[in-house]
């Protein structure tokens, strides 16, 4: 079980995480930050395998996955 | 899903300088991911009291990648083009404690940089190396780089590379320092060893990292998108155990040879200058 924490002003919308996800449980989202990016989200972060490929291919500090009881998507807006 | 404003702190938070972020990188550029495997290398190894995080500074010359001494929370030197080397250099003889790590492109160390990198590799001097090649000249806008592979395009060659190209791991292979390496940003995890194991050796140590370019050389070489040149670059680099360096490939068309080519133990510079010399009131290990 584990959580997807996205930080919605370092993503860049370059669609890294939705293509190596083994699960395809990433998709680009409808928010947009500050920026205009329109921020990876997850619709289903329950399937999460915890396989962290999102979190390696990630370039800009962005995504991360962390251990957690309840899978929660969890969009950081600062 | 959940919108918080509260502060989650990213694993490598305090090892950025967050005020910084985003970084300048294109979306999708493999610097990124490099420098993550190296700042989690630090990291584990810091928690496991191996090295001194405080100890640890940056070098960085000129380029795309040399912009990460900006974004690092260590001491860290944007230096002149191509003089990384020689600063870390510097920097290492004048206190013998510091870990120096010089982070730097393929146009940087191999190019302009190339003479201070074959000395310190034949000094066998106790600095990290990693180069990110990107196989162009990523900042000024897709120029010509020695480690271009033949026959591919670049803003200044519309026609394809009519030179031979200069595989740097071998060359510096040739000069027989401590430990060369060559990886992809496409092997996270195993990057990511490779720079635990390289952190903490002494004598020089040469990290090549493959790495993405989506704008310049993505476009130039026809990939519309930064997950067509990764995959087109996992599927190229290969990792081997080879009997020879001379076996090693760099083409782009068939075969990057990935994988440790030298790990041993020699003395290093510092090693036997502090034997020959005995330097007054001046430490290097237990020696």
């Amino acid at each position: 079980m584990f959580d997807i924490v996205v930080i919605g002003e370092r993503c860049k919308e370059c669609g890294m995480c939705i293509n190596v996800c083994p699960k395809k449980i990433l998709e680009r989202g409808e928010k947009t930050n500050s920026r205009g990016f329109y921020v990876t989200y997850s619709p289903k972060p329950e399937e999460c395998v915890g396989c962290r490929l999102c979190e390696y291919v990630c370039p800009d500090f962005a995504l991360f996955i962390r251990p957690s009881s309840s899978p929660t998507y969890i969009l950081v807006q600062r | 899903m959940v919108e918080t404003q509260e502060v989650i702190k990213y694993p490598l938070d305090d090892y950025l300088r967050t005020e910084r972020l985003p970084h300048i990188w294109c979306p999708g550029c493999g610097i990124g991911m490099a420098l993550q495997a190296l700042l989690w290398s630090i990291k584990e190894l810091h928690e496991q009291g191996v090295i001194d995080r405080k100890k640890v500074c940056f070098f960085t010359g000129i380029g795309c990648t040399a912009r990460a001494s900006g974004f690092v929370k260590f001491d860290a030197i944007h230096a002149l083009h191509g003089r990384a080397i020689p600063v870390a250099t510097g920097a290492k003889l004048g206190n013998p404690s510091l870990i120096p790590i010089v982070f730097s492109g393929d146009g940087d160390i191999a190019a302009i940089g190339g003479n201070h990198l074959l000395h310190a590799a034949r000094r066998n001097f106790d600095i990290l190396v990693v180069m990110i090649n990107n196989m162009t000249y990523a900042l000024t806008g897709g120029q010509l780089a020695p480690t271009t592979p033949t026959g591919v395009r670049s803003t200044t060659t519309p026609r394809g590379n009519p030179e031979n190209v200069m595989d740097t791991t071998k060359f510096v292979a040739s000069l027989r320092p401590n430990f060369v390496a060559r990886y992809s940003v496409t092997q996270p995890t195993i990057l990511r060893t490779v720079f635990k194991k390289a952190l903490p050796k002494r004598g020089f140590r040469f990290i090549e990292v493959m790495s993405t370019c989506t704008e310049i050389f993505g476009r130039h070489t026809g990939f519309r998108d930064p997950y067509e040149l990764y995959s087109r670059l996992k599927k190229i680099c290969k990792i081997k155990k080879i009997s020879s360096i001379d076996e090693i490939k760099y083409d782009w068309e068939n075969e990057i040879t990935c994988g440790t080519f030298i790990d041993k133990d020699d003395p290093s510079f510092l090693d036997m200058y502090f034997k020959m010399y005995k330097p007054r009131g001046m430490v290097y290990g237990e020696s």
